[in-house]
């Protein structure tokens, strides 16, 4: 098992989610440069080492769906809107439940939003999920789904397989995505949930479609 | 499990029948269907009460056989069966279909498990218990009370002893055979994973089908199956669509997952090919044991009205397949050898009056261009469609590639339609059907040529 697996097992929490995008970079994913903070000094440091404008979330173990709670600043312009930011954020991981600090990414301007994620099913093993995330995956509810592992081919056809393909092929003179790099992250999602027999549950979601590469802007990582 | 063991199964040279020998119990009806349907080999009703049944002795126990049994056939009260497995083992006999009920099917899991324990001890394999039998056609052999199936080349397995009773009557009705027929009810041993495992070597069998309700040990079901289907076609019926979301998930992407989708996708990477219910499997069967595969997903619809051909081609489009119409060249050729009356896009529409020539000569000219072909007749009283039927075999024999017939309806096309059947040429009731049977058809062939799937672990 893997150490950062264990560990949070042994807490009974899930991973947090520096720890969560630390695991995807073992597995090959490309995640977004970030760093997790504790402090408002550390806060305007990494946001000066980021670049502006960023975006700061709130890390807990507490919160597993952070927009819900309130604890996401998204595009925060210069070192005044980090302030105001932290103090907000740290007033919703206050009080008994503890928060576990900040992580802080460039933002990332964007149109479509994506989900992929794992299920793992009792029978079947880790079912991969692919779609329309944000508040489209609710909403419209339009997911593929695939056994691991997954091979390009597979995570392709899952690609083609959602009624929103059309968003991926650049619509309006829009440039296409990157459908390898999305394919890719499948891929390796599917190894990673294959090897990682302690993960439950994964869920990338938003995950934003580049023209080069895609950005994954929030993962949760559900322990079993 | 090695063959030997399923050669006791389907093809016994001896069958010990335990339970009742009173007309119109199980019992005496499962050796009745053993007569009736012309079993050669040795049969031993055994009960106490001894005496004669349907002109065979009684054995008054497993001990005093006069020959070798292979197979036992169960239809004894519950709490009787635990001991007549063990009897049984004793006496060597390996295999035992189990069609008595009373175990986890209600509850009463402990039997089970006693049972379970029992035939591991012995050495003795089941099928069942709670089930309805099974059948090889080819053999003869009937250990069943359900409708004697035909012989043909589709096995089917079911995990609903009614389901499969239905079907086998149901087949009976339309001359629909099958290579070897299982319901393996609470499956305490024998299940999918081995019955799939025998099937793809068994000659007798082009295609398998299952019906199931729930798979266990799914990875290892999948593995089996990826490895079967790429050498015959597996086709499911899998009961219970819905259930999305029921799960207790935390994340968004887990919430929304159905069970049923995630059916969908176990029996995509297994290259399954699943169906909605009976008919779908009786028409899809039918073309996969008789039709070559398309090369691709263009189909040709050749028809002499209008209605039929455009709910087919509505249909086929629906469901995927390329309905284009003809290149300029095709056209051409079809102009030539084709009434100016003839309509040459898709549907190719010959108009009322055709016959031989004009379905030979659509048909064979189309074909040079799609990858496959659904021939529709819409038949008028005072026409003979003989030589339409004529026609589509002649250029069904010289093409590999798949034509599926529709010849409409009843009476006036009986006797085409039989002369179809025995070229072995697939005739369905509607176009529609047609446009389905191929389109599960391109699927097929798909799942064969998906070499970049990433293999089970």
């Amino acid at each position: 098992m893997h150490p950062l697996i264990e560990k949070a097992r042994r807490e009974d929490r899930h991973l947090l989610e520096p720890e969560a995008l630390g695991l995807l970079e073992e597995y090959g994913i490309v995640v977004p440069r970030h760093v997790a903070v504790h402090s408002e000094q550390e806060a305007l440091a990494a946001a000066r080492d980021l670049g502006f404008p960023v975006t700061m979330k709130i890390v807990s173990r507490h919160i597993l769906h952070k927009t819900e709670s309130g604890g996401v600043a998204l595009d925060l312009r210069d070192e005044d809107g980090v302030k105001e930011a932290f103090s907000r954020l740290a007033s919703v991981g206050g009080g008994e439940k503890k928060g576990d600090g900040f992580i802080l990414y460039p933002f990332q301007a964007h149109e479509v939003e994506l989900a992929m994620g794992m299920v793992r099913d009792a029978q079947f093993g880790p079912v991969m999920t692919f779609g329309l995330g944000g508040i489209w995956i609710e909403a419209l509810r339009d997911l593929a789904y695939g056994i691991a592992p997954l091979s390009p081919e597979e995570a392709e056809e899952m690609l083609r397989s959602i009624r929103g393909r059309s968003l991926l092929e650049g619509l309006r003179g829009r440039e296409p995505a990157d459908r390898r790099a999305l394919c890719e992250v499948l891929v390796r999602l599917s190894r990673m949930a294959l090897e990682e027999t302690a993960i439950r549950e994964i869920d990338l979601n938003p995950v934003f479609p580049l023209s080069k590469g895609c950005f994954i802007a929030d993962v949760r990582v559900v322990i079993r | 499990m090695s063959g030997r063991i399923f050669d006791s199964f389907f093809a016994p040279k001896g069958v010990a029948f335990f339970g009742s020998i009173r007309p119109g119990k199980i019992g005496y009806e499962i050796i009745k269907s053993t007569k009736e349907g012309g079993f050669e080999g040795r049969v031993y009703p055994i009960n106490p009460a001894g005496g004669e049944v349907l002109g065979y002795p009684v054995y008054t126990s497993v001990s005093g056989l006069p020959g070798e049994a292979e197979l036992a056939v169960i239809s004894l009260p519950q709490r009787a069966v635990s001991e007549t497995i063990a009897e049984c083992g004793s006496k060597g006999i390996r295999a035992a279909v189990i069609i008595s009920s009373g175990f986890s099917e209600v509850g009463n899991h402990q039997a089970e498990e006693e049972l379970v324990a029992v035939a591991k001890k012995w050495g003795v394999r089941i099928i069942g218990p709670n089930c309805a039998g099974l059948m090889n056609p080819w053999a003869r052999h009937f250990p069943s009370i359900e409708v004697r199936a035909l012989p043909g080349h589709t096995a089917f397995i079911t995990q609903s002893g009614a389901l499969g009773g239905a079907t086998l009557a149901l087949a009976e009705e339309r001359g629909f055979g099958f290579s070897k027929f299982v319901s393996y009810g609470n499956r305490c041993d024998v299940g999918d994973i081995e019955l799939l495992s025998y099937l793809v070597d068994d000659p007798e069998t082009k295609v398998i089908v299952l019906y199931v309700e729930g798979i266990e040990r799914g990875r290892e079901f999948l593995r089996v199956a990826q490895r079967v289907s790429s050498q015959k076609p597996v086709v499911a019926i899998k009961a219970g669509r819905t259930q999305a979301g029921t799960r207790a998930a935390s994340s968004h992407t887990g919430t929304l997952a159905g069970t049923d989708e995630i059916y969908d996708a176990a029996f995509r990477k297994s290259g399954i090919i699943r169906v909605e219910g009976v008919e779908e499997m009786f028409d899809l069967c039918q073309a996969l044991s008789r039709c070559p595969l398309p090369g691709g997903k263009r189909v040709v619809i050749v028809t002499n009205s209008g209605g039929p051909g455009i709910l087919a081609a509505d249909r086929a489009e629906r469901l995927g397949l390329d309905v284009a119409e003809p290149s300029g060249s095709l056209k051409q050729r079809l102009g030539s050898r084709l009434s100016p009356h003839a309509s040459l896009k898709n549907p190719i529409d010959l108009t009322v009056e055709s016959g031989y020539d004009e379905y030979r000569a659509a048909l064979e000219e189309a074909l040079s261009e799609y990858d496959a072909a659904i021939a529709i007749n819409v038949a008028t009283p005072y026409l003979d469609s003989r030589g339409i039927a004529r026609a589509v075999i002649d250029v069904a024999r010289s093409f590999t590639k798949p034509i599926v017939a529709s010849f409409m309806a009843g009476r006036i096309v009986r006797e085409a339609v039989s002369m179809l059947k025995e070229a072995g040429v697939v005739n369905l009731d509607t176009g529609e059907r047609c446009s389905f049977v191929v389109s599960k058809m391109v699927e097929r062939k798909r799942n064969l040529e998906r070499i970049g799937f990433a293999p089970l672990d």
